[in-house]
């Protein structure tokens, strides 16, 4: 997002806090509507409405599916039914006003969309018949978003399947290079916690204007934070009380870091374009702290944003970070970094893993376990970002360091206790502490930006002056 | 006791500071322009700053100030040194090359001396075709004491043109005085006059664009310095141009064949490069260009260049050189094919080294008479 775009929204959100009632349902269509705005322009140009409107079906089918009879009454939902409608016929509208400054003007024939809209209504009516066998719907809903996600992180298998789709309608296949639909790594995991939770009983039901308003949230969508249903719920519907100067001030706060010190950094941050023409050791590292620097500054200059958009909407988004660069040890970075996705994959795959494990039959040794289920998590962590080899490495590399430094503590702790003993040596300790941890994780990025694990090792190589 | 500050008058108070800053900085007007970490903190550039899209370690700067500001031929003469400044379009700059191979470069490893005195060459390309931006550049140029000028010149940059550039716009109060000051009848004279400075270019947010680029041109010294070059990403080139085959079209932009060029050409800009000049010896060249052998190369040159306009601008080139009394090279064919990376003006390595020879005794001949 431009910062143009992050000023207008703020004014929508101030505008959309002045009202007493119907907050829920404005908030709705403002959403909406951001996500067909900001949404990139496709190669495909109708995949531009067809994407944004995809979430919208989407998250209504994750809705049909986690509700219960009592909140899916017709007169708890049809303000939301309309709001939803509106938006994408509006949008798909555009075709006439040509409002293309706000919106492409090249949509879909309206009938076609008239055509899709009845189409989902009726699959829609259809889910919320089911009565029986809640379970495998739930299993089958989750497994399929995480085919999907899947799919969106390889862009290869991605691009194969909307060439063939494109060539089975007649058409040049030659139309679909690269398709991206932004936040829907961030939907998936919101709709897949909802879905979890509810078929664990953990999850009270909601409205469909609720549920939408959660999954779709405009300031949280494209770059998180990971907000929890039930607690977004309860903030949507208390009456609103802003503090007016710690919002701006903390939207002001991530403008700042994303585009004066991010931005700025990334005149100096490594690339795959800089670092062949990096001769020195020294130069490497500095390019390379300047990355290092610039990713954090770029996405808690994000966070900053929208949780600042979230205070003026009267929702407090969750916390996302918390000064990562500064702990002693790799545990506690993991703690302060983009903390509502590790705080995701703890709950929904890291200990489910630990509790299967444990009780297995087969009886694994305490610091196997660990090492697996780290392991395990960290590199599922770094598919989530794109199946890549890159991105796998990343994960792995996090998940050895993490083995690492628990087992190290663990043999460290009574050792250290006995020489610990004066605020100097402490503070010897937490400053290397620091030190090392920051430089694992900034060796680690090199894994992470750059396209493939081959340059990665020749950087490294580089930076140690072995190459 | 503390109050809570009430949103308000943070706001006011913010906007007011805003408005303030805004006009201290067009009253006092602050030659940001001329200050530059180029030559002092890192080392000058090699040609002018101009930006790639495809590379986020590039920078277009169209402020003349700026541009001289960062490149290396601002920095002090030597006592020992013969300078030469060299002024053309996208082909001198050289395009999708390194730093390292362009014409300036390769004419600088040829090593020449003369009565004990280093000659320098220095690139003052800029991928733009206009000649009158190349007035501004030797205009400009005057001031860091060169020993001669060779300006290269094509059809292109001397055409009329009927749109202005950011450059041009970038420096119209400049570009206007030197439209008067010459005579030049520059077709979109008055758009460049009508979009000339108001006080809200003065301020901080108008000149905000300026200053963004301004601030990254002084970051990305740093990382040219380091890396030793201003370019990260060039083009992997072939040996030769894919096709030899010209495109059909005969006309040369909207002129049929046999139109009059003198209309369109501006040839009094030649006249006022020279005057601009000054003491230094001018050498004018035009500049080699790709000429096809493929289908329809009886009609064109190039896919820039049908042969009519471009014979009849070579004629005038060459008559108004020979009335005027002025050196002239003519080199149009005098690279071959293989040794261009496009079917245009864009030469290979190979082609920027070929022309440094042939230019060469040229050069000695000025200045080791």
């Amino acid at each position: 997002m431009s910062v143009l775009q992050v000023l207008i929204l703020a004014c929508v959100a101030i505008l959309v806090n002045q009202l007493n009632k119907g907050r829920s349902f404005v908030l709705l269509g403002v959403s909406a509507l951001v996500i067909y705005w900001i949404h990139p322009v496709q190669d495909s140009i109708t995949l531009t409405f067809w994407i944004p409107t995809f979430t919208l079906m989407l998250t209504v089918i994750f809705w049909l599916i986690t509700s219960t009879l009592e909140v899916r009454s017709w007169k708890q939902n049809w303000g939301a039914v309309l709001v939803l409608l509106g938006v994408v016929i509006l949008v798909d509208l555009n075709r006439y006003f040509q409002i293309t400054s706000l919106f492409i003007a090249d949509t879909p024939r309206v009938q076609l969309v008239l055509v899709a809209l009845l189409g989902f209504a009726i699959v829609s009516f259809l889910l919320s018949r089911v009565k029986k066998f809640l379970a495998i719907v739930f299993v089958v809903a989750t497994l399929g978003l995480v085919a999907m996600l899947v799919l969106l992180k390889i862009p290869s298998a991605l691009t194969t399947l909307i060439e063939t789709v494109i060539s089975l309608r007649g058409k040049d296949a030659g139309e679909a290079s690269v398709i991206s639909w932004l936040g829907f790594s961030y939907v998936a995991f919101r709709l897949m916690h909802t879905a979890i939770d509810r078929n664990a009983g953990r999850l009270k039901a909601v409205t469909l204007a609720e549920y939408v308003n959660y999954v779709i949230f405009f300031p949280a969508f494209s770059a998180g934070p990971i907000d929890r249903l039930e607690r977004f719920s309860r903030d949507l519907n208390e009456p609103i009380s802003v503090n007016w100067l710690v919002a701006g001030s903390r939207l002001f706060k991530g403008l700042f870091k994303k585009f004066v010190i991010a931005d700025g950094l990334a005149w100096f941050a490594l690339s795959d374009i800089l670092f062949p023409n990096v001769h020195s050791a020294a130069w490497m590292w500095f390019f390379l702290y300047a990355y290092s620097l610039r990713i954090y500054f770029d996405f808690s200059g994000y966070t900053d944003m929208a949780i600042g958009l979230g205070m003026l909407l009267g929702v407090q988004l969750p916390e996302n970070f918390d000064a990562p660069y500064l702990k002693p040890n790799l545990t506690q970075f993991w703690n302060s970094w983009h903390m509502t996705l590790t705080q995701w994959f703890r709950s929904y795959f890291f200990n489910p893993l630990t509790r299967f494990m444990r009780s297995s039959k087969i009886s694994l040794p305490i610091w196997l376990l660990i090492f697996v289920t780290q392991l395990v998590t960290m590199m599922l962590i770094g598919l989530w970002h794109g199946i890549t080899w890159g991105f796998l490495l990343w994960g792995a590399w996090h998940g050895v360091g993490l083995f690492v430094q628990n087992r190290l503590s663990e043999w460290m702790r009574p050792r250290v206790a006995a020489w610990n003993n004066t605020p100097r040596r402490e503070a010897i300790l937490k400053y290397s502490g620091i030190f090392f941890t920051f430089h694992y994780v900034t060796l680690g990025w090199l894994f992470f930006f750059l396209p493939n694990p081959y340059m990665a090792w020749n950087v490294m190589l580089k930076l140690f002056g072995a190459a | 006791m503390t109050t809570k500050p009430r949103p308000i008058y943070v706001i006011v108070k913010a906007f007011s500071l805003f408005l303030l800053i805004n006009l201290l900085y067009a009253l006092i007007k602050p030659p940001v322009a001329d200050i530059s970490v180029y030559n002092t903190l890192v080392p000058g550039l090699e040609r002018m700053p101009f930006g790639n899209s495809h590379d986020p370690y590039t920078v277009t700067m169209d402020n003349v100030d700026a541009m001289f500001a960062a490149h290396k031929i601002s920095a002090k003469k030597a006592s020992n040194e013969i300078r030469v400044a060299l002024i053309g379009d996208s082909s001198v700059w050289g395009d999708s090359l390194s730093s390292h191979v362009t014409l300036a470069a390769q004419w600088n490893q040829l090593g020449m001396q003369c009565g004990g005195k280093q000659i320098k060459v220095y690139n003052l390309g800029y991928p733009h075709p206009s000649i009158i931006k190349d007035l501004i550049f030797i205009d400009e140029v005057k001031a860091k004491q060169p020993d001669v000028v060779i300006w290269f010149v094509t059809l292109n940059t001397l055409m009329n043109q009927d749109r202005l550039n950011p450059f041009l716009t970038g420096n119209s109060q400049r570009v206007l005085q030197m439209l008067d000051e010459y005579h030049i009848p520059f077709a979109p004279r008055e758009t460049l006059a009508e979009s000339d400075a108001g006080f809200y270019q003065t301020t901080l947010m108008g000149q905000r664009s300026f200053l963004a680029r301004w601030l990254r041109l002084q970051a990305l010294g740093l990382v040219w310095s380091a890396v030793g070059d201003d370019v990260h990403s060039p083009i992997k080139y072939s040996e030769t141009p894919g096709s030899l085959d010209v495109i059909k079209d005969p006309n040369y932009r909207t002129l049929p064949p046999g139109s009059d060029l003198r209309e369109s050409l501006l040839l009094t800009a030649l006249d006022a490069g020279h005057q601009l000049a000054g003491k230094a010896p001018l050498l004018m060249v035009n500049e080699p260009i790709f000429v096809a052998t493929g289908m329809h190369s009886e009609i064109r040159y190039n896919d820039l260049y049908p042969r009519w306009a471009y014979d009849q601008y070579r004629e005038l080139l060459a008559a108004q050189a020979l009335s005027n009394s002025w050196a002239y090279l003519d080199l149009w064919n005098t690279i071959p094919l293989k040794d261009f990376i496009d079917t245009g003006l864009h030469l290979h390595p190979n082609g920027e080294k070929l022309l440094a020879e042939k230019l060469n005794p040229a050069l000695l001949s000025m200045v080791c008479p």
